[in-house]
């Protein structure tokens, strides 16, 4: 097997050091909030709270999943200077991300499709918003994420400064969108707060120019893999 | 050379279980304090909270105890999830180490090493924001003189530590049965879900009874502190209320690390 080719084999092979707990917190995110969806429309649930519930799932929650679960990859080589003699850990590490962010970013779009087709919509959101209401913030989420796991060694710090800055975004909403600069990378934008057309697309500009950024700080930080030699978590 | 061999303390063996769990916390202590990802998790998060301090204007207060109750608020709002997302990964530690068979063989058993990790990587964990706490009370002292200091200490008591304790004696049990991953992810979905839903919401939760962790039914009863969830169920907590909340908490924090302590025990009956 060529280590330095995605052929299904090493596909299996990653799946299987990744493990079990990653993918499913991935999923469990998303699928636990359609289920939380579908069980608000079947009881009847106001149609202002459904909106909301969807949007919440869509632009908060799976998002979030997703974002610890890739940052919990981080570190669980124990024989990290062996995968580095025969391939580059950069791509191996991001190739794990991948195979924990696809699907549930599937999943997630299987959400959008049914939510709409239940009538439990953000509204005011169109078609655009089948991706355009969780793509961006889940690639923000799981880029910073990543980008603290690989700078601090640490998937709990990761976890623990995305789920407090997702909280924060939530709890100091005002203030955060009273700035131009902190609106621009406000998560729930179009979801819980209505602003001008304009700004919200600046808003889902800017989260994936700056998921994109993190993503090449993150790489360039893993152009030093040995930093994951030997070493716990710091 | 008889000297050099000669012991100044007894062997573990012969000491008490006290003795076992204080080293044991000892050496956990010290392990957590040194990581940078506790400090700067910890640390960050009541920084972001305090950066645009919740309700707006209880800051220019001159009645202290409102005062200082309003920052342990702020204080015990975001880092709670720090706390358990850095401690999650010590409960499996040495399984990931591959360690066990090492420490089955000493003669600490499972009791002292688990109740040590709980002390330790707890107390280590929750050094920060006592260390941040001490610095608001220096900041504090010098705007409005010393009389900030027992009560400040008192609100730390009474707001902040018990909510900490109860998630930091989760965090090092409740992994043993999750793993770290969904743990973290389950802490931050208890800690909305438990302490900041309130009842408008319409979802059952604790939030607004004795039964959150965030501190604010002592806040409320004692220091007249801002209250939220609370007053949604029209609420104004008494002094009974608040020691209620308290020993909750405290009784859960016990109660978990009691039950993993058999369960580990039953499981590796040696």
């Amino acid at each position: 097997m060529d280590v330095n080719r995605p052929t299904w084999d090493r596909l299996r092979l990653e799946l299987r050091i990744i493990g079990i707990a990653a993918p499913v917190t991935a999923l469990a995110a998303t699928l636990g909030g359609a289920i939380l969806v579908i069980v608000m429309r079947a009881t009847g649930a106001a149609a202002e709270h459904l909106d909301l519930a969807a949007g919440a799932v869509l632009a908060g929650f799976a998002p979030l999943g997703t974002a610890v679960a890739a940052s919990s990859i981080v570190g669980r080589d124990p024989g990290a200077e062996l995968v580095m003699t025969s391939t580059v850990y950069r791509r191996v590490l991001f190739l794990r991300v991948g195979l924990v962010v696809v699907p549930a970013a599937l999943v997630t779009l299987v959400d959008a499709v049914v939510f709409r087709a239940l009538d439990a919509w953000p509204e005011g959101q169109g078609t655009g918003g089948y991706v355009l209401v969780w793509a961006p913030p889940m690639l923000w989420l799981v880029a910073l994420a990543m980008l603290i796991a690989i700078g601090l060694r640490s998937p709990g710090a990761a976890t623990g400064l995305i789920g407090g800055i997702w909280l924060a975004q939530d709890l100091m909403k005002r203030a955060v969108l009273d700035h131009p600069v902190l609106r621009a990378q406000y998560l729930f934008l179009g979801v819980d707060a209505k602003v001008p057309a304009h700004e919200w697309t600046v808003n889902r500009i800017a989260l994936p120019a700056v998921g994109v950024a993190a993503v090449i700080a993150a790489g360039l930080l893993l152009g030093r893999p040995e930093r994951f030699v030997g070493s716990e978590t710091a | 050379m008889t000297t050099v061999l000669q012991r100044t303390t007894p062997p573990t063996a012969a000491r008490g279980w006290w003795a076992k769990t204080v080293a044991a916390a000892r050496y956990e202590y010290l392990m957590q304090v040194r990581r940078p990802a506790v400090w700067v998790v910890v640390l960050g998060l009541i920084a972001l909270r305090c950066a645009s301090p919740f309700p707006p204007g209880f800051t220019s207060s001159t009645d202290l105890p409102f005062l200082v109750a309003d920052w342990a608020g702020n204080f015990v709002m975001l880092c709670p999830i720090g706390v358990g997302a850095v401690l999650a990964d010590r409960a499996r530690r040495e399984s990931r180490l591959e360690l066990n068979d090492l420490l089955a063989s000493t003669p600490t058993g499972i009791g002292p090493r688990l109740w040590g990790k709980a002390i330790g990587a707890g107390a280590a964990t929750i050094t920060p924001v006592a260390v941040a706490w001490v610095g608001l009370l220096g900041y504090l002292t010098a705007r409005h003189g010393a009389g900030v200091i027992p009560v400040g200490l008192a609100a730390f008591a009474a707001i902040v530590l018990p909510g900490l304790v109860f998630i930091s004696a989760c965090s090092v049990t409740v992994p043993y049965l999750t793993g770290p991953v969904l743990y973290r992810i389950g802490v931050f979905g208890y800690w909305i879900w438990g302490n900041m839903v309130g009842p408008r919401f319409g979802i059952p939760t604790p939030a607004g009874t004795p039964f959150e962790a965030i501190g604010e039914y002592p806040a409320g009863a004692w220091f007249h502190g801002t209250l939220f969830d609370a007053r949604q169920r029209g609420i104004t907590p008494t002094g009974g209320e608040a020691v209620l909340s308290i020993a909750f908490l405290l009784l859960m924090a016990l109660a978990t690390l009691m039950i993993t302590q058999l369960v580990l025990t039953r499981r590796n009956p040696s």
